[in-house]
């Protein structure tokens, strides 16, 4: 339940500073990994799970924006609770696998 | 380049030699790939090979490179006619693969940035990567055939074995 108070988009936006202050210290600890293990196991991985479906239009929107990073695919699938649209050819591919999940949000209402 | 993570870089030993992309991995660049991003991972979301376990473990990586024709070797030093891969890692995770240069320096593609040029494996090593844990040889040069990395769509087959056409 939101805070009695606040409008519909103020509480958006308070959501997404989290969303945006979780984000940059999992990306700035993990740049130069790519073991996934290690990518999802960092503290702020969890959080930003832990926020719920409503996180998911953040992630699709830095993907709209452009941002190809692959942290996006484990944490969409976590948070769209294990659903994955990339159809098998298209796995490691990660300009079909943005393409792919951005028609899902789409599909879905998490993005116009 | 002195890489902050890196704690043995130094603006001598290690050189950006690529611009940054996330098209590809260390593992997919270790066999000369740039088209793809290969792990092993369980969400199953990156290529791997059909059939090969996955899971992120030094054990699986090792398998795969033994799969293409790579076996265990000693020495990081250059032996001519063979081209040699390492594996960084922290306890049994891998973290990192580099590929050895015909020059005897080694190429590394740095998870979704930059490709680097360094003088010796220590240079990437105490940092985010880790150790060697690994390394591994094999004759000739690549890029390397690799076994089918992705399930092909579903077809449908008729009992005389040809496509079923809607």
């Amino acid at each position: 339940m939101r805070p009695v108070g606040f409008t519909l988009q103020a509480y958006r936006l308070a959501l997404k500073d989290i969303f945006d202050s979780r984000v940059r210290d999992w990306m700035d600890d993990t740049q130069w990994v790519s073991s996934i293990s290690t990518i999802t196991a960092h503290r702020q991985f969890a959080e930003i799970v832990n926020m719920g479906e409503i996180a998911i239009p953040f992630v699709l929107e830095r993907l709209a924006s452009g941002e190809l990073n692959i942290h996006w695919f484990p944490l969409l699938k976590d948070l769209a609770h294990g659903t994955d649209p990339v159809p098998p050819e298209y796995r490691g591919r990660v300009r079909q696998m943005a393409n792919e999940w951005l028609a899902w949000g789409r599909t879905n209402h998490f993005i116009d | 380049m002195k890489l902050p993570d890196f704690p043995n870089t130094t603006d001598h030993n290690c050189r950006r030699s690529s611009a940054p992309t996330f098209e590809y991995n260390c593992l997919a660049w270790s066999v000369h790939r740039q088209d793809v991003w290969m792990w092993p991972d369980e969400r199953e979301q990156f290529a791997w090979p059909i059939g090969m376990v996955r899971g992120d473990t030094l054990a699986n990586l090792r398998s795969f490179f033994e799969r293409i024709g790579f076996s265990v070797c000693f020495s990081e030093h250059l032996e001519p006619g063979f081209e040699k891969i390492a594996i960084y890692g922290q306890n049994d995770i891998p973290e990192h693969v580099a590929r050895q240069l015909p020059n005897g320096t080694w190429t590394s593609k740095l998870s979704g940035g930059i490709d680097v040029e360094h003088d010796t494996l220590n240079v990437l090593e105490h940092g985010k990567y880790g150790v060697v844990r690994t390394i591994m040889q094999k004759g000739g040069r690549g890029p390397w055939q690799l076994p089918p990395l992705h399930p092909g769509p579903a077809r449908l087959i008729t009992p005389s074995g040809m496509p079923l056409v809607p």
